[in-house]
């Protein structure tokens, strides 16, 4: 009875020295420090994280601060972030994507005035890329890359099939036709997504439907964007487009795979996806079937988390991480399509894809940034829940908006 | 008297059933079925294994092969490179030498502490003992989503994050080895308690020298549980390790391999068959582990 | 305590009287202490306890019961922080989609669990260790547990999806297309099953072939003697003598299935609609994505609530076919 009593003291004497003993050391922030900065940024593989480094390493030689990268996998860069802030152990420099920076408006500096205040021409950026890191007219982020949504396809399967190739700017009215011709010779055209970006650009181009509009308020019950969704049930049903899959790379997959003759995607993957591919790959724009824009445009950049205590500094190295040098090398390297208009000759010099120049410039020409809202991550997950249901023909366009739109509380 | 006794069989006079006395035709169809039931056997291995034939199959093949429709079990060369690219595209060494410091010492820990207490919840008499059971239990039943990020304020308060300790320590007391352990030693005969007890040995004795060399086959399970448990977590890690090149685990190798430029698949599937293989050696070598008890020799280990 | 018909009794007395034999049974005691062994209360039960008490408290402890708190809070992952008493909770039971996701989970345990248990047993009880090579065996099917669920979920794609390996094997055998498992909210929980299954019978199977084979050989040996065949030496012998371990499992599988979320997630997203969505998925929506701490941890609770009061009617019922010594 008396050994119990002092096994359970000794017990409880060892449980608060551990805890008491080990609390010495808060770590938020620890690790900043004038000249050192931590940066958040999406890494995928050793050759992605070199690359990154040189341009932290640019930091160092120019700026004087050191940078240090703190890389997560890009499907679960934003839980880690957000882990991170809750708990305020942010980094100092936040990698931000466009379609994200509204969800994070609370915890990011506007960088107006510490642009102003370092001189910066803000002119310089290309103004979509700009635009897209921009929230109610506040500037969150300086970018890095933009790109509009584009549609790759397959120039072995078009010529197969005696399919004239897309020109950039084509019409929704070129697109089915094409697709037709392509289901005679015996291949689907087109892999059909449900993920938000892709779809959200397909259906802007068919007939401006949005589900976030301009000012980035959001409007599921929006009944063209329902129209949409009918439109692209209707081409999976005649055969000219796949059945949609919850997996995001289902389309690219296919495309890939020579299953498919086109599919959408960005600037980003060209240089990647060229690589892979074993047939003639070519780049257009979105079929449009309005006058006005055809795509949106999205992008990343690099934002100052407010936990940061030195903005300034970090100010300093994200001028740096997107200069014209950097974006230029990065160009260079077949990485992202420069948020810079001067870096971006670059790019297209070294992707080295027939007609690329055009139909980029066209897509720009027509594209309009893509608006975040609070609601985007929530909005990309139920697209995957239920935007498959409505592309496969299960449900119709409006009953599927309606179920999103009672989940996001409309 | 015994529910099993029946009529014995006519053919044999004693009370053992010798083999050779059966007529030659009962051994011979005796045999056959064993063939029979050996070749099923075969078959529905052969069933339940063809999706690991078929990823490592994948992991041959050239990127542009993976996803052909019909799927096909090679692509259009055999690329044995995957496997040194995987190493190559991402720190994957490093990854599993993380991956196998941080398992085998949380399995360490996980597996001392749970025979220790499963023990004291089976077959020793204390004070509260069914109602700390039963909340070990209940710390089972919280789904780990929502403690990863109190866990990580304690880690922060703690001044371990982004350690290695972050990664063993807090989840080396799970309750799951307790109940295994626990479940185990229930089977154990008193008779042998009572035994040691005759021999004179303590509580510390009867332990180590009477019951948990029993205990070999159920740490051995546990041993591979809490191994793979530590081995295949995913979140934990993620939320707690900044510095992934020096503390990064499999899991979150993995996933660099999905980048915003389109995956990699073919290399997935070669890190992951990479990836399983610390997990099944240590399978193979506790293989002489879970072999038959022995627990009626009595005092097993004299 | 229940004791199981003749066979132990015929083995205790030899083992003890095997004891007596060896010399170990002499009347000296060693050490003076008064042996802390069953049928004493002591406090050496607590002694032994300790170091995974002292573990599990000062690291699991705080967590949960941080959630508990957060749970009637209302916390959202960036911004102000404020009491909300039981809003969290009524939000959760009057939003249909929780009602949903419930039900689902009921459904994939239902499905899981005894499909589970089955294979397992069934694999384990066939792998005696009269089969040769049954280590290799017991790898091989052990391997699905340790796959990576990533690379499972290619696997599994590639049998699913139209065009896959299971649409192609009906198309040119029977002529007919196979559903769209994934995409029809019909087959998508049962592909989900399969999957599951696949993947985690092989811990329940290595349970259960450890435990059958710590089952006394005497008590076999005698069972044959009696003429028992292999069906009733399974049930009648094996069986109970190995429910301990039965049990354990099926606790374990009903308590992990009830938290099952990366299968469905990585198959299906929840799709399609909400199909395959499970709670815990709804938790981790809410959590990482709509960012409401404090409604993911009142839905955390809530299903510990639930998986609570499923153990205990299990620990209630044990005693109906749980054998211990």
């Amino acid at each position: 009875m008396h050994r119990r009593l002092i096994a359970g003291f000794a017990a409880a004497a060892a449980a608060t020295l551990v805890l008491t003993g080990c609390s010495a050391g808060s770590s938020a922030s620890d690790s900043q420090s004038e000249d050192a900065l931590t940066w958040a940024m999406w890494i995928s593989g050793k050759e992605d994280k070199a690359a990154w480094q040189k341009v932290a390493d640019t930091v160092q030689s120019d700026d004087g601060v050191d940078v240090t990268i703190q890389g997560s996998p890009f499907n679960d860069y934003w839980t880690k972030l957000r882990t991170q802030l809750s708990t305020g152990t942010a980094p100092c420099i936040v990698s931000i994507q466009s379609l994200r920076a509204a969800n994070y408006t609370d915890v990011l500096v506007p960088i107006d005035d510490l642009a102003s205040k370092a001189g910066l021409d803000l002119a310089e950026y290309d103004q979509t890329a700009l635009d897209g890191m921009k929230v109610d007219g506040d500037l969150y982020g300086l970018p890095y890359d933009t790109g509009p949504m584009l549609m790759f396809y397959n120039k072995d399967l078009f010529e197969k099939a005696g399919v004239d190739e897309p020109q950039p700017g084509w019409t929704v009215d070129e697109f089915e036709a094409a697709a037709k011709k392509m289901k005679t010779a015996g291949t689907t055209m087109y892999g059909t997504t449900v993920e938000d970006i892709p779809l959200e650009a397909q259906i802007l181009g068919y007939n401006g439907g949005r589900v976030i509009d301009e000012d980035g308020k959001l409007d599921a019950s929006n009944p063209e964007f329902a129209e949409g969704l009918d439109w692209i049930a209707g081409l999976v049903e005649k055969g000219y487009a796949t059945q949609a899959s919850a997996d995001g790379s289902a389309d690219d997959n296919a495309f890939v795979s020579g299953d498919v003759a086109m599919y959408s995607d960005g600037p980003w993957s060209i240089i990647s996806q060229k690589a892979k591919v074993k047939f003639d790959l070519g780049v257009t724009t979105m079929p449009s079937g309005t006058d006005g824009p055809s795509s949106y445009a999205a992008g990343s950049g690099f934002g100052i988390s407010k936990q940061c205590k030195y903005p300034e500094q970090a100010f300093a190295a994200i001028q740096t991480m997107t200069s014209e040098d950097v974006l230029t090398s990065l160009a260079e390297q077949g990485r992202a399509f420069p948020g810079r208009s001067a870096a971006q000759q670059a790019w297209y010099d070294n992707a080295g894809i027939d007609g690329v120049q055009d139909t980029l410039t066209a897509a720009l020409d027509k594209a309009t940034p893509l608006p975040g809202n609070k609601q985007s991550d929530q909005l990309s997950q139920l697209f995957a829940q239920y935007g498959l249901q409505a592309v496969n023909g299960q449900t119709s366009g409006k009953e599927t908006m309606s179920s999103i739109a009672s989940q996001l509380d409309q | 008297m015994s529910e099993l006794t029946r009529a014995r069989p006519a053919t044999s006079a004693n009370r053992t059933v010798n083999p050779r006395a059966l007529p030659r035709t009962h051994r011979q169809s005796g045999r056959v079925r064993g063939i029979v039931g050996y070749v099923m056997l075969c078959l529905v291995a052969l069933l339940f294994v063809s999706p690991l034939i078929y990823m490592v199959a994948t992991s041959l093949k050239p990127s542009a092969d993976v996803f052909t429709t019909p799927p096909t079990l090679w692509g259009s060369s055999i690329e044995w490179g995957n496997y040194v690219q995987a190493f190559t595209y991402l720190p994957f060494a490093r990854f599993i030498l993380n991956g196998v410091f941080v398992a085998a010492a949380g399995t360490a820990i996980n597996v001392a502490v749970a025979v220790l207490s499963g023990y004291a919840f089976s077959r020793l008499r204390w004070r509260g003992r069914n109602a700390v059971f039963i909340l070990f239990l209940a710390t089972l039943m919280i789904p780990q989503d929502v403690l990863v990020i109190p866990m990580y304020v304690m880690m922060q308060g703690f001044g371990w994050v982004d350690t290695f300790q972050a990664l063993i320590i807090p989840w080396a007391f799970t309750a799951l080895g307790a109940f295994l352990v626990r479940q185990f030693f229930l089977t154990v005969p008193q008779e042998l308690d009572d035994a040691a007890r005759v021999d004179g040995a303590g509580a510390i004795r009867t332990f180590f020298s009477v019951m948990l060399p029993l205990a070999r086959p159920t740490m051995a399970v546990l041993a591979v549980f809490s191994f793979i448990s530590y081995w295949n977590s995913f979140l934990w890690p993620l939320v707690v390790v900044n510095d992934v090149e020096a503390r990064g685990t499999i899991p979150l190798g993995l996933q660099q391999f999905f980048g915003q430029q389109g995956s990699e698949w073919n290399l997935v599937m070669a890190a992951s068959v990479i990836s399983m293989l610390p997990t099944v050696i240590l399978l193979v070598l506790l293989q002489k582990h879970l072999v038959k008890g022995i627990v009626t020799s009595g005092l097993g280990g004299r | 305590m229940t004791t199981i018909q003749d066979p132990p009794a015929e083995a205790a007395v030899p083992a003890a009287a095997q004891a007596v034999a060896t010399g170990t049974a002499t009347p000296r005691r060693k050490g003076g202490d008064a042996p802390g062994v069953v049928g004493r209360r002591s406090w050496w039960g607590a002694a032994f306890a300790a170091p995974h008490s002292i573990g599990l408290v000062v690291f699991t402890a705080f967590p949960i019961i941080a959630s508990l708190v957060v749970s009637f809070m209302n916390w959202p992952m960036l911004g102000e922080r404020s009491w909300a008493g039981l809003a969290n909770y009524e939000r959760l039971f009057t939003d249909p989609i929780f009602r949903t996701v419930t039900f689902n989970t009921v459904v994939f345990v239902v499905l899981y669990v005894p499909l589970n248990l089955i294979v397992s047993l069934g694999l384990a009880a066939w792998l005696t260790p009269k089969i040769k090579h049954r280590h290799v065996f017991r790898v091989l099917f052990f391997i699905p547990t340790v796959t990576p669920i990533v690379a499972n979920v290619v696997v599994w794609r590639m049998l699913y999806q139209p065009g896959g390996a299971i649409d192609a094997t009906l198309q040119s055998t029977v002529g007919v297309n196979a559903p769209n498992f994934l995409a029809d909210d019909k087959w998508a929980m049962l592909a989900v099953v399969a999957m599951s299954v696949w993947q985690g019978f092989g811990y329940n199977m290595l349970i259960f072939s450890a435990a059958l084979d710590s089952v006394p050989e005497n008590q076999l040996e005698a069972a044959q003697l009696d003429g028992a065949g292999a069906w009733q030496m399974f049930w009648r012998i094996k069986f109970p003598l190995i429910s301990p371990s039965i049990f354990f499992a099926t606790m374990m599988t009903l308590i992990t299935s009830f938290q099952v979320f990366v299968q469905p997630f990585v198959l299906t997203k929840g799709g399609p609609g909400t199909a395959t969505e499970t709670l815990v998925q709804y938790i981790y929506n809410t959590g990482f994505q709509t960012q409401q701490l404090g409604l993911a941890s009142a839905g955390a609770w809530v299903l510990f609530v639930i998986i609570l009061g499923i153990t205990a009617v299990q620990f209630l019922g044990q005693k109906r076919w749980v054998h211990y010594e």
